[in-house]
């Protein structure tokens, strides 16, 4: 196991580089000269330069190699360069975004999962019942749903029935555990409805395919009872398939914790993000993007270790 | 005491037609030189070896000897059975036979010719001669095709058919050969039962006209009764149109009803070879005499009062077969000389044929 | 009162797009006390689904037992309650099924699932049920026990793993065994090995067994008692030498004539029985099964159906024709 932990972990290291050369060559694609836009919005945030000054500390008089080089040796040393328009480097800034971002999505996942999973499995033992129906019926709305749309409601109405907002201010959660999951429950909640209505459908589906299984049988013909054959035989074996599905949706959580974080007023990566990327901060969205890759990569990595760790059948080459 | 009914096999449904069929293909077949007339097939020394890789790029570390030196020959006409349990390397034969695989060593000889040696055209003419049925009804047939279409897609690709009246005439044809009704030629697999679809496969075996079938398993999945038609079914398709089997089974009392000349396989080796008759009389390979033992006869008080042999440990890993005899791990009868010495396999008289230490000039003679 | 299990009139039915499927269709039979009862049929007998229903295995939905007694040391288990049936499985019943590969979990070491109706029947420790599982590993002949213990099944070869389920329902030493093809899926000689096991550990510890099969072979050898099913129905049931030497019923005629027989000259030449097993969904509650098959069958097999009857002591035949088919049991070797 550790010799197939360490080969992946080395194998993320080209992966990185593809990534990086992806992201770097993608950022240099958007049209508009960005140096231009560069000079004008620091026009008008008050820094008069001009676009030879600014191609020069971007290091974009050299050539597009020597700058990737640059930038890609820099990661391994902690150095995701600075910010163009705010006078930090890009790694503290991210450093301090990520932490709420990360906050929002594990709190997603942790509900989710904590809905989806145990009604999943109470759906597939009571299989075509009145509740598996209602159930079903719930999370194909949820699912149709935006989840803005969905936000927007929630943040007007209680103002306007019991004047109740989530609070606006980002306080850390070391700092203050209390306000702090005041303000995240909301964005959370929301975030883990959208995803539930799928998840719930994949656990039921995935948990039915298990019960169909020959020892299935076998274990209620040794007299065991349904509790424990839901929980010891069918929710381990079902969750094989169902932690692929939780891997995969990390990404689209992190990406479009975006809007929620709008929303709100969560100062994550997403909100971040957006804001970099209409200023043409280059350093900043390379830093984003390369974090996003990594953070997908190493729970790729978690979720191909768990499945060893859930099925022993599987031959980790 | 109750006297021993002679009885011939089934009898089917066919009609007058059959025979100018029969006749037919008797014609069309390839003619042989007179001397080796009677010889349809020769294997000399045939092996089957799958390798094992690991690793990104590959590497073989090991080799599965799925055939490890394989040696015989059928006449035409008759029916080879071959019979083992997992592993024996029993189905690689008869896929290596029709060139699914592409041989580790050894040589084929059909008909007196290399296989190895033909060019892909002469290869291409052998394949209608040489055609393989196997054990899966339900997997070997394609749910979106009709029977018509499944009968006639090897005439198609070797346009041994022309024109809608030509194909019309075959699929009915074959349909009543193996005693299905020509009305079911426009439906589809999944509307039949396990046995009606193995008579489709044998249809299709026998729509290219073929002198030689390797059936690989084709009765193992079906219930009792239907076995008993399927085999009837080959053995009066055999006697009527003159083609040649082998036939690979696990069930010894099947492979050795069906067919003249039995031999037993174990790990990728042949244990025993000789007429089925000879087989059950005097089986002369521990190894054969155990799958006897272990052949439960329909008739409690012959069964109950037959030695019971039963053997010990497990098969072992083709990948690594013991040093000497394939067997010996398993043998009571073995000895240092079995695990150090691979025993050659050798005529014992009468075409006999045994793989083991103990046999030739001792009194190992097996019984029931 | 030495029997052990009592079917009575057992119905199960299965419901599929709007067809009813009589699988066990008034079904009657006995088990005694450690005999061995075969019941042999093929497929669309209904064989498997008599076994399954003793211990309300039946799914739902499709199927459902609609009728009938099952008495079991004097209790119907068809009325129980559900925790007095998980009671009785796997404690005083236990089972066994064809494809060992499949009917073990595949995430759980076997030691575990050996362990598991120890510690949910007779209120064993783990500790304690952990010797009892390696204890019941090292009987029926898996080497390492300790260590085979602590592996799961997919590093398990089929005839182990076929031992170890039969371990695991014997652990608590039930008085019946049911067991539901248990060797179809094995080699031929790895199949000698389990059967014998499995024969000898029943005798040792004088449990009962039916043992459900197609194949004619195994009968013959270790059954007290067989039952030959076919639609649905016991079409005959007497001792082996009854059913092999002296059967009645023209199916257990045909069958017997079908099997290659080993040692006997291919002179003797295999018979078919022409047609095909019945479609489930269209067999007439007021025909005989067989009939379209049959090649005694006479206009009243059409239109009734033909009670099982004792024609010798404890051998019974359900068929109008019985005495016409004496002279093909008499050919018989």
């Amino acid at each position: 196991m550790g010799k197939y932990v360490t080969k992946r972990i080395l194998l993320l290291v080209p992966t990185l580089l593809i990534v990086c050369i992806i992201v770097f060559a993608l950022m240099r694609m958007i049209p508009g000269s960005a140096v231009d836009m560069i000079v004008y919005r620091l026009g008008q945030a008050g820094q008069q330069v001009s676009a030879a000054d600014v191609e020069a500390k971007l290091g974009m008089d050299k050539p597009a190699i020597w700058q990737f080089f640059t930038w890609f040796i820099g990661i391994f040393r902690g150095d995701f360069g600075t910010s163009l328009f705010q006078n930090e480097s890009v790694l503290s800034m991210i450093g301090r975004q990520l932490m709420a971002t990360l906050e929002l999505v594990i709190l997603t996942l942790i509900l989710t999962n904590v809905i989806s999973i145990p009604l999943g499995l109470y759906c597939a033992a009571r299989q075509d019942s009145i509740s598996d129906y209602t159930i079903r019926s719930i999370s194909i709305v949820l699912m149709a749903l935006p989840v803005f749309w969905i936000a927007t409601l929630v943040l007007i109405y209680p103002a306007l029935w019991w004047q109740y907002a989530p609070p606006a201010t980002y306080v850390s959660f070391f700092t203050d555990p209390i306000q702090n999951l005041k303000m995240f429950l909301v964005p959370s909640l929301l975030g883990a409805l959208s995803q539930t209505g799928n998840q719930l459908r994949t656990v039921r589906t995935v948990t039915l395919e298990t019960l169909r299984q020959d020892y299935i049988r076998t274990a209620w013909s040794k007299g065991i009872g349904e509790g424990r054959i839901m929980l010891r035989y069918a929710f381990r074996n079902a969750m094989i398939p169902v932690i692929t599905v939780i891997g995969g949706s990390i990404p689209g959580l992190i990406g479009g914790s975006v809007i929620l974080e709008n929303m709100f007023n969560i100062p994550g990566i997403g909100a971040q993000l957006v804001n970099s990327l209409d200023n043409r901060d280059y350093p900043v969205v390379q830093g984003c993007v390369l974090i996003f890759a990594i953070i997908v990569m190493v729970v790729n990595l978690i979720v191909d270790i768990s499945y060893k760790w859930i099925d022993p059948r599987v031959e980790l080459e | 005491m109750a006297e021993k009914i002679k009885s011939t096999s089934v009898e089917l449904p066919i009609g007058g037609e059959t025979k100018e069929i029969i006749d037919e293909r008797i014609k069309k077949q390839a003619p042989v030189p007179k001397e080796l007339e009677k010889q349809i097939l020769k294997v000399d020394h045939l092996k089957m070896y799958f390798p094992v890789t690991k690793g990104l790029l590959a590497r073989q570390v090991a080799a599965v000897k799925a055939v490890d030196d394989v040696s015989f020959s059928i006449k035409r006409g008759e029916t080879l059975g071959i019979v083992g349990e997992s592993g024996s390397g029993k189905s690689t034969v008869g896929n290596c036979i029709v060139r699914n695989y592409n041989i580790t060593d050894g040589q084929i000889f059909y008909n007196n010719q290399d296989l190895s040696k033909l060019g892909k055209g002469e290869m291409r003419k052998l394949r209608k001669e040489v055609q393989m049925i196997t054990q899966d009804p339900y997997a070997s047939l394609d749910p979106r095709m009709t029977i018509s279409d499944i009968i006639l897609e090897g005439p198609r690709i070797h346009k041994t058919v022309r024109g809608k009246g030509e194909e019309r005439e075959l699929v009915g044809q074959m349909l009543e050969l193996v005693g299905l009704n020509r009305s079911f030629k426009d439906r589809h697999p999944h509307e039949f039962s396990g046995g009606q679809r193995q008579r489709i496969s044998i249809a299709r075996g026998l729509a290219l006209n073929p002198a030689f079938i390797v059936c690989d398993e084709v009765v193992s999945a079906l219930d009792v009764s239907i076995q008993a038609q399927i085999v009837g079914l080959l053995m009066h398709i055999q006697e009527e149109l003159d083609i040649t089997y082998i036939f690979i089974g696990h069930d010894l009392s099947v492979v050795r009803h069906i067919s003249h000349n039995v031999a037993v396989m174990y790990l990728g080796k042949i244990m025993e070879l000789t007429s089925s008759d000879e087989l059950y009389k005097t089986p002369l390979h521990p190894y054969t005499q155990a799958l006897i033992s272990a052949a439960p006869i329909p008739n409690p008080t012959v069964d109950r009062g037959r030695e019971r042999i039963l053997l010990k440990g497990e098969i072992p890993s083709p990948i690594n077969p013991p040093q000497g005899c394939n067997f010996c791990t398993r043998c009571k009868y073995a000895d240092e000389q079995c695990m150090q010495e691979e025993p050659e396999f050798l005529d014992v008289g009468g075409g006999h044929f045994v793989a083991c230490h103990k046999v030739p000039g001792t009194n190992m003679k097996g019984g029931h | 009162m030495d029997e052990l299990l009592e079917v009575r009139h057992l119905k199960t039915y299965f419901y599929n797009n709007g067809a009813e499927l009589r699988a066990a269709d008034d079904l009657s039979y006995t088990v005694k006390k450690g005999e061995c009862v075969a019941i042999i049929g093929e497929s669309g007998s209904g064989k498997s689904v008599s076994a399954l229903s003793i211990l309300r295995l039946i799914p739902f939905p499709p199927g459902l037992i609609m009728g009938g007694e099952i008495l079991f040391q004097g209790k119907d288990l068809l009325k129980l309650s559900d925790k007095e049936i998980q009671g009785i499985r796997g404690s005083k019943i236990g089972m066994i099924f064809q494809e060992p590969g499949t009917a073990l979990n595949p995430v759980m070491t076997i030691g575990a699932q050996i362990m598991e109706p120890l510690i949910i029947h007779k209120n064993l420790g783990k500790k304690e049920a952990w010797a009892e599982a390696v204890e019941l590993l090292r009987r029926v002949d898996i080497p390492n026990p300790e260590e085979r213990a602590r592996q799961y099944p997919h590093q398990f070869s089929g005839g182990m793993q076929q031992r170890a389920m039969i371990a695991m329902a014997m652990s608590c030493n039930p008085e019946l065994l049911i067991a539901d093809e248990p060797t179809t899926a094995l080699d031929v000689t790895v199949q000698a090995q389990v059967l014998e096991q499995l024969n000898r550990l029943r005798a040792e510890s004088d449990t009962a067994l039916i043992i459900i099969t197609h194949n004619l072979g195994i009968v013959a050898r270790y059954a007290d008692s067989v039952k030959i099913m076919y639609g649905g129905k016991i079409v005959e049931s007497g001792s082996p030498v009854d059913i092999f030497e002296n059967p009645h019923h023209p199916y257990t005629l045909g069958l017997i004539r079908a099997v290659p027989r080993l040692d006997l000259s291919k002179d003797y030449g295999l018979h078919t029985i022409e047609g095909e097993p019945p479609d489930m969904s269209k067999i007439s509650p007021d025909s005989c099964a067989f009939a379209k098959r049959c090649t005694y069958a006479i206009e009243r097999c059409q239109n009734e159906r033909p009670p099982l009857e004792e024609t010798r002591p404890g051998h019974f035949c359900a068929c109008f024709q019985k005495n016409e088919t004496k002279a093909e049991r008499e050919a018989l070797v």
